[in-house]
C-alpha cells in the first residue's frame, strides 16, 4: 500500500526523517498522505488533486460510461408510460435514475464533475484545446459572462422539449438523432454509424463546443443535468464561502469555476445547482475560504473544517458512487 | 425570520417541487396500477363467459379461429436446441433456442459479455415477448434497443438453422 502511494506523493526530507526515528512506519506513511494538504505547497497540492480527478474520470469514463444515459433513460421511460396511460415499472433504468438523484441530494454533482464520461470527454477536450492555444499562442475568445449565463438556461428547454416528446409518444419515432446513442456506440467500438449520422453531425458539433467553452454541454444543454440542478441538494457536502473573509475585490472562485458561479454564503441552505463539485474553486482561494456547509468554520466557529477538496473525501465520494454502480449493475 | 425564509427560500421550493413531483407519480402509478387490474379481471370475466356461453356459438368458433392464428407457427421448425448469434451493444450475444413440438419453448443466452448490465437486463424482456408471439417481430424494449435487436437478432439466426 505505501509502496503504491510513493510515487504519488513523494515524501518531504521532514517525512523521511520520521520514518527512520520510527519502525513502525506504514501507518505513518498513511497519516502523513491523509495530511498531505498540510505538508505541501498549494501548487504541488492543485497538480495532485488534478491527477486524482483525471484518474478518476478515466476509470469511470473506460468501466461506467453509460450511468449518465441510463439514468436519463429513467427519465423518459416514466414520461412515455405516463403518456401511454401505462403503469411504471421498478425498471434499471428507474432505479439508476432514483439512486443517482439521491445521491446527488447528498453530495451535490459530484457525478457530473468526476464520473460523468461526457462530462470528462468534455474537459479533455478543453484541455487539449487550451494546450494548443498556449503552443500556438493564439487564444479563442471567451464566451462572454451574461451570454453564458442566458445559455444555461438552454438545457431546461431540452429537458422540457424530450419530455414532451416521450409523452406524447413521438420520441420513438426519433431514431438516429442521438448524440449519446452515436457517442456510445463509438465508445463500445460499435462503427455501423448509417443509421445514425444525423447524430454523429450533433455529437461533432458538442464536442467543437466542448473543446471552446469549458464544460460546453453540460452548462448549457444537458437534460440530465437540468435535473440534477431541480435536485433540493443538501448543503452539508456542497460548497460555501464566507464572503466577508474574503480580499476586497477578489473573485479568484468565480474565475476559476467552469460554471462561472458565485458561491453562496455560508451557513444558509443556498446551493448552487450548476455546480459540478470540481473543487476547483477551493484551492484557488488564496485565503482558504471555502468550505463544505458542515464545517465549523461554515458556522462561524473553530478551525476545523471540511473544505470539500481533501483526497480523502473525494475518494470517499468516488467509491461510494463506485459502490452503487456496481449494487446496480451499471 | 424573513431573512430566515429568503435563505432558504430555493432549498424549500426544490425540496416541496420533488415531493409534489413524486407524490403526483406515485398517485398516477397507484390509479393506473388500479385500472389495469380491473380491466384484466374484467376482460378474464368476458372470456370465461363467451367460452362457457353454449348459446353464443358463433363466439366460439371466432375463439377457435384466434387459437389457430397463434400456432401457426407450430410446426414450422425443427425439434432441437438452435444456437445462434447477432450484434447488440457491444458486441455478439450469443442464444439457444429450444423448439420442441415446431414451437419455441425457451431461450436462454448463453454469451451477453460486451453489453452493458443495466441495458442487458432491461432487454431480457423480449425474451418472454418472443415465446408468447412464437415469433420476433416483437417490439424492442425502449432505452435498450441495441441489446433488444441483439437478442432478436441471435434468435432469428438461431431459427434459421431450424427451418423445417
Amino acid at each position: 500500500m505505501a509502496q503504491n502511494l510513493k510515487p504519488v506523493a513523494p515524501p518531504k526530507n521532514n517525512v523521511l526523517e520520521k520514518w527512520k526515528r520510527n519502525p513502525n512506519w506504514e501507518p505513518e506513511v498513511v497519516k502523513d498522505y491523509l495530511n498531505f494538504e498540510e505538508q505541501y505547497p498549494k501548487k504541488q497540492q492543485r497538480q495532485l488533486r488534478s491527477w486524482v480527478r483525471t484518474v478518476i474520470q478515466v476509470l469511470f469514463f473506460l468501466f461506467l460510461p453509460s450511468a449518465y444515459s441510463a439514468a436519463f433513460n429513467g427519465v423518459k421511460y416514466i414520461f412515455t408510460q405516463v403518456g401511454k396511460g401505462a403503469a411504471i415499472q421498478w425498471t434499471p433504468f428507474v432505479a439508476i435514475l432514483v439512486v443517482l438523484l439521491a445521491y446527488t441530494i447528498v453530495f451535490g454533482r459530484f457525478f457530473c464533475g468526476y464520473a460523468c464520461a461526457f462530462g470528462s470527454l468534455g474537459d479533455w477536450l478543453f484541455a487539449l484545446q487550451k494546450y494548443i492555444a498556449k503552443k500556438t499562442g493564439k487564444k479563442p475568445k471567451a464566451l462572454p459572462r451574461d451570454t453564458a449565463k442566458a445559455l444555461s438556461g438552454v438545457k431546461y428547454v431540452v429537458l422540457t422539449a424530450i419530455i414532451v416528446l416521450c409523452f406524447t409518444g413521438l420520441y420513438a419515432k426519433l431514431t438516429g438523432w442521438n448524440p449519446w446513442d452515436a457517442f456510445s456506440m463509438l465508445h463500445a467500438r460499435n462503427f455501423a454509424l448509417g443509421k445514425h449520422i444525423a447524430a454523429v453531425v450533433i455529437l461533432v458539433v458538442l464536442m467543437v463546443g466542448m473543446a471552446f467553452e469549458e464544460r460546453f454541454f453540460c452548462k448549457f444543454l444537458c437534460p440530465m443535468g437540468a435535473v440534477f440542478s431541480l435536485m433540493p441538494t443538501l448543503p452539508f457536502f456542497s460548497l460555501h464561502r464566507t464572503r466577508k473573509d474574503c480580499l476586497t475585490g477578489c473573485s479568484a472562485c468565480t474565475k476559476t469555476c467552469p460554471a462561472d458561479l458565485d458561491l453562496p454564503e455560508s451557513g444558509t441552505l443556498s446551493v448552487r445547482g450548476d455546480c459540478f463539485q470540481c473543487g476547483k474553486c477551493v484551492g484557488n482561494c488564496p485565503k482558504t475560504n471555502i468550505h463544505c456547509g458542515v464545517s465549523d468554520r461554515a458556522a462561524g466557529g473553530g478551525k476545523r473544517s471540511l473544505r470539500g477538496n481533501e483526497l480523502w473525501f473525494v475518494l470517499l465520494r468516488a467509491a461510494i458512487l463506485l459502490g452503487l454502480f456496481i449494487w446496480l449493475g451499471v | 425570520m424573513s431573512t430566515m425564509k429568503r435563505k432558504h427560500k430555493s432549498f424549500v421550493l426544490r425540496l416541496v417541487s420533488l415531493v409534489v413531483i413524486v407524490a403526483a407519480l406515485l398517485t398516477y402509478n397507484l390509479i393506473t396500477q388500479n385500472r389495469l387490474d380491473a380491466e384484466a379481471e374484467a376482460r378474464a370475466a368476458a372470456e370465461a363467459v363467451t367460452v362457457y356461453d353454449p348459446l353464443a356459438g358463433d363466439v366460439l368458433t371466432e375463439a377457435s379461429d384466434a387459437s389457430a392464428d397463434t400456432s401457426v407457427g407450430a410446426g414450422s421448425w425443427k425439434d432441437g436446441t438452435w444456437e445462434g448469434e447477432a450484434t447488440g451493444y457491444g458486441g455478439p450475444i450469443r442464444v439457444s433456442v429450444v423448439v420442441s413440438g415446431g414451437k419455441i419453448t425457451s431461450v436462454g443466452v448463453l454469451s451477453h459479455d460486451l453489453e452493458d448490465d443495466a441495458y442487458y437486463s432491461m432487454a431480457e424482456a423480449v425474451i418472454p415477448e418472443v415465446i408468447d408471439a412464437q415469433s420476433t417481430a416483437v417490439d424492442t424494449v425502449s432505452g435498450a434497443t441495441f441489446s433488444s435487436n441483439g437478442i432478436l437478432g441471435a434468435v432469428d439466426k438461431a431459427l434459421e438453422g431450424a427451418v423445417n
